[in-house]
């Protein structure tokens, strides 16, 4: 079994490398804002060894204020070496990492599942570990984020990576550094796992402590490298605390009105005959802020979030489906309660507390449920659903309610899931750029290809700031010189209530924090940028005698046909 | 006397008197009734006697289905907001509170454990109608004398099949048959998440009394705590801020 199961393994692997690859810079749609940041300052760091702020080797790029972490940065670096600066460029280190996280998730179900005579899976491990390595490689969470540079994608390979080698050294204790590099690695490419990995790692350790026990020299020798490898972020978080926390106190729920006002509208309903000291025992900041954290955290495993809608905040969403197919949802169901009944045997306590741990980061924000923050999910999820199918198909087969043959229950599931894929190939392909593409803020690449070919007839050009910062694709599709950007680059790096900054302009560039067309001032020799309704289809007005009127210079549609951008000049008449 | 009320009575006797039958202890029928009397649903249901009529439906068959699987499912309907209509839920509160979700996981936990992987997913599965030849084994291992095999709760394991069955399947009718997602609709599945929630808390205490671990201990006592001040907060909210009389 185990010399058929890595041939299999390499055709699943070629799958999932065709499903992460095939038209990698087209779809999704556009280049998200973040992606573009990534890609632009990946970009910078190569030919001048400082990011976008003129800062060398940051570990957390100032970026739009939200404090990006280094790693998928530093990652695209080769990739634009490869393939220069374009879309592909900046999604391969997703892709390619997505890829490997089959592999992964193949070795992980195998260690779970171990060759040791009490594990009940063993006769089937190869089977689950494969299917667990198939269902990923299909899964539409997976894909979703492995086809963008958003962050997960790469922190998921090397959180699994981390969880993998620390079962590997239960047997063999060399493996405890590697394990500790894989959490390192995972703690700089994404802020979750700041809260994500120590969480896991104690949990890990109290489930294999008999086992750590007899490793003393090697747990101490790990711990002393993460330790190490932690010092330069350590170092940089002294000098500025937000290296450390990113935009944390910006999204999460102690930053929510909505709490205080709920705790306002609780005193309220009091009136004021009760006494304080009793409406303050039942109404108080920890038990409102510790409910929210519960309601946000179940939020994760929610039917609407798993399967009926997703996640519905922009890019994340995939239109009319969930983060997982409906079968998977029942089989990891299956699976949950499977491995309940096994819960003294420690991997499978490492399982569950995979399940467990890696939503909490998410909960602890106002913006739930959130299919990246939570996108550590998938693995655990899958891997039992994988367990629930094999089971599941076990138990049919078992009582045989009609007399079929042993295939046609696995051929019938087989069937759904081939249904529901192509149903996912389907959203993807066709609705995402026919129903969202503004979401993935798609017509960039023309606006500033149209732009380039216009903007030596124009003093400056004048941009909407609706829909993410306008600067970035400026910077990014040209490949605008670093240097010359940080010498002309106006920003305000006071943080909004959201925590961006405001980069008021460059060059002839000019980004206003709001376009309201009836009052910005109106000047020949300027172009001005906007979405549909930013800027009218007609406009006339006389001023100082003289009468101005609206001139179209060009747009540029959506792929549906709607306008997308106005390019329009003032003229005299 | 109202529909509700005559259903919430029926129920709290008929809930109490099975508890009674399985284990044979007033303390247990005791805190099986103080569990009820904390559950905002029985509350809603008892003191604010809503009608239980169905509302005509707005919506086609399958987008209702949608609908109905979202609300009904989500722990936003049973531990957080519930039915926000006036007098059919209290402000601020799901169907239980979110308290009781250590307890029905337990409840469900101890299911699980105790009745081995194999007797239970049959379970789940005849349950969806997959495994006919379920009832023949439950009647050889009554017969057999299985039934009389208790578990650490006291509980016999076939119950919790029963409650499993009646979670799952009332939820599948609930989701089908409901026009609005709505709490009289929920009440096919409803009182069995209140039963689980109950044996739960017989086994929490259980695991109390025979744990000698700290951390065991420590758990249990913060779970325990925090559902007696959900519990008295509930009844402030209650007396304070008479919610189903702003209702009416």
């Amino acid at each position: 079994m185990k010399k058929n199961s890595l041939g299999l393994l390499l055709i699943i692997v070629i799958l999932a490398a065709g499903l992460r690859f095939y038209k990698l810079g087209s779809f999704s749609p556009g280049l998200y804002s973040d992606e573009a940041a990534y890609g632009y300052n990946a970009y910078s760091l190569l030919t001048t060894g400082k990011d976008e702020y003129g800062t060398s080797w940051p570990l957390s790029l100032k970026s739009f204020g939200d404090y990006k972490p280094p790693m998928t940065a530093w990652l695209t670096i080769p990739s634009i070496i490869a393939f220069g600066l374009n879309e592909f460029a900046v999604r391969f280190p997703s892709a390619l990492a997505g890829t490997l996280t089959v592999v992964v998730i193949y070795f992980l179900a195998l260690e779970l599942f171990s060759a040791k005579k009490d594990y009940t899976l063993n006769p089937r491990r190869y089977t689950l570990a494969l299917l667990s390595a198939l269902l990923l490689a299909i899964s539409p969470w997976h894909l979703h984020f492995s086809r963008s540079s958003m962050l997960v994608g790469i922190e998921a390979l090397f959180l699994s990576l981390g969880i993998l080698w620390f079962l590997k050294a239960t047997r063999n204790p060399f493996y405890l550094y590697v394990s500790a590099a894989s959490f390192v690695a995972a703690i700089y490419t994404y802020y979750g796992s700041r809260v994500t990995v120590p969480l896991l790692v104690i949990t890990l350790a109290i489930i294999f402590r008999q086992s750590l026990k007899r490793y003393r020299k090697e747990v101490i020798g790990s711990a002393l490298l993460s330790l190490i490898l932690l010092v330069p972020l350590g170092l940089a978080a002294l000098r500025d605390p937000t290296t450390l926390t990113g935009r944390a106190r910006t999204i999460s729920i102690f930053y929510d009105p909505g709490i205080r006002l709920q705790l306002w509208q609780a005193h309220t309903l009091d009136g004021s005959e009760t006494p304080v000291l009793i409406s303050r025992f039942f109404h108080n900041k920890a038990y409102f802020y510790g409910r929210e954290i519960v309601r946000r955290y179940l939020q994760h495993f929610s039917y609407e979030f798993l399967v009926s809608s997703g996640d519905p905040t922009p890019p994340f969403d995939i239109p009319h489906m969930g983060v997982i197919y409906g079968s998977t949802a029942i089989f990891f169901v299956v699976g949950l309660l499977w491995i309940t009944t096994r819960l003294e045997k420690k991997p499978h306590q490492a399982l569950v507390a995979y399940l467990a741990i890696t939503p909490i980061t998410a909960s602890l924000t106002f913006i739930t449920p959130a299919a990246n923050r939570s996108f550590n999910l998938v693995i655990p999820i899958i891997l039992l659903a994988s367990i629930g199918l094999i089971q599941g198909i076990k138990w049919v087969n078992r009582v045989k309610p009609i007399s079929w043959s042993t295939f046609t229950i696995p051929i019938i599931v087989g069937l759904v899931f081939f249904g529901e894929f192509g149903i996912y190939l389907t959203h993807y392909y066709r609705d995402i750029p026919q129903e969202i593409a503004y979401k993935w803020h798609y017509g960039r690449r023309e606006l500033v290809k149209k732009i380039s070919q216009i903007e030596r007839n124009y003093d400056s050009i004048v941009f909407s700031p609706k829909e993410g910062p306008a600067y970035i694709w400026l910077l990014f599709y040209k490949q605008y010189d670093s240097r010359q950007y940080w010498q002309e680059a106006i920003i305000d790096q006071t943080p909004n209530e959201l925590g961006w900054f405001h980069i008021a302009g460059f060059n002839k560039y000019v980004f206003l924090s709001e376009l309201d067309w009836e009052t910005i001032p109106k000047k020949e020799k300027t172009l001005y940028v906007g979405y549909e309704t930013d800027i009218p289809d007609a406009w006339m007005k006389e001023i100082e005698g003289t009468t101005l009127s609206l001139n179209h210079v060009g747009q540029v549609n959506y792929p549906d046909g709607q306008v997308a951008f106005k390019l329009v000049e003032i003229k005299k008449l | 006397m109202s529909f509700s009320l005559t259903i919430i009575i029926i129920f709290i006797i008929g809930s109490s008197w099975w508890i009674y039958r399985l284990q044979q202890k007033f303390s247990h029928v005791i805190l099986h009734l103080i569990l009820l009397l904390s559950t905002p649903w029985i509350i809603v249901l008892g003191l604010s006697r809503p009608s239980l009529h169905s509302l005509p439906a707005s919506q086609p068959r399958l987008a209702r289905i949608a609908a109905n699987a979202n609300f009904f499912s989500s722990s936003e309907f049973l531990f957080f907001s519930g039915d926000r209509r006036p007098g059919y839920g209290i402000i601020g509160h799901g169907v239980f509170l979110p308290s009781f979700l250590p307890l029905i996981a337990f409840g469900l936990l101890t299911a699980a454990k105790h009745k081995g992987d194999q007797k239970f997913i049959r379970a789940w599965l005849n349950t969806m109608g997959f495994s006919p030849g379920m009832n023949a084994r439950q009647n050889e291992l009554r017969q057999s004398g299985n039934n009389r095999t208790e578990d650490t709760t006291g509980v016999s394991p076939w119950l919790f099949i029963f409650l499993v069955r009646w979670l799952i399947g009332g939820l599948i009718i609930s989701i089908i048959t409901s026009n609005h997602p709505t709490l009289p609709e929920a009440l096919w599945f409803v009182p069995s998440l209140s039963l689980l929630g109950t044996f739960g808390l017989y086994s929490f205490i259980d695991l109390i009394k025979k744990s000698h671990q700290p951390v065991v201990r420590s758990a249990s006592f913060v779970a325990l705590t925090w559902l007696v001040y959900e519990a008295a907060r509930l009844y402030y909210i209650l007396l304070s801020w008479q919610p189903f009389t702003l209702s009416s």
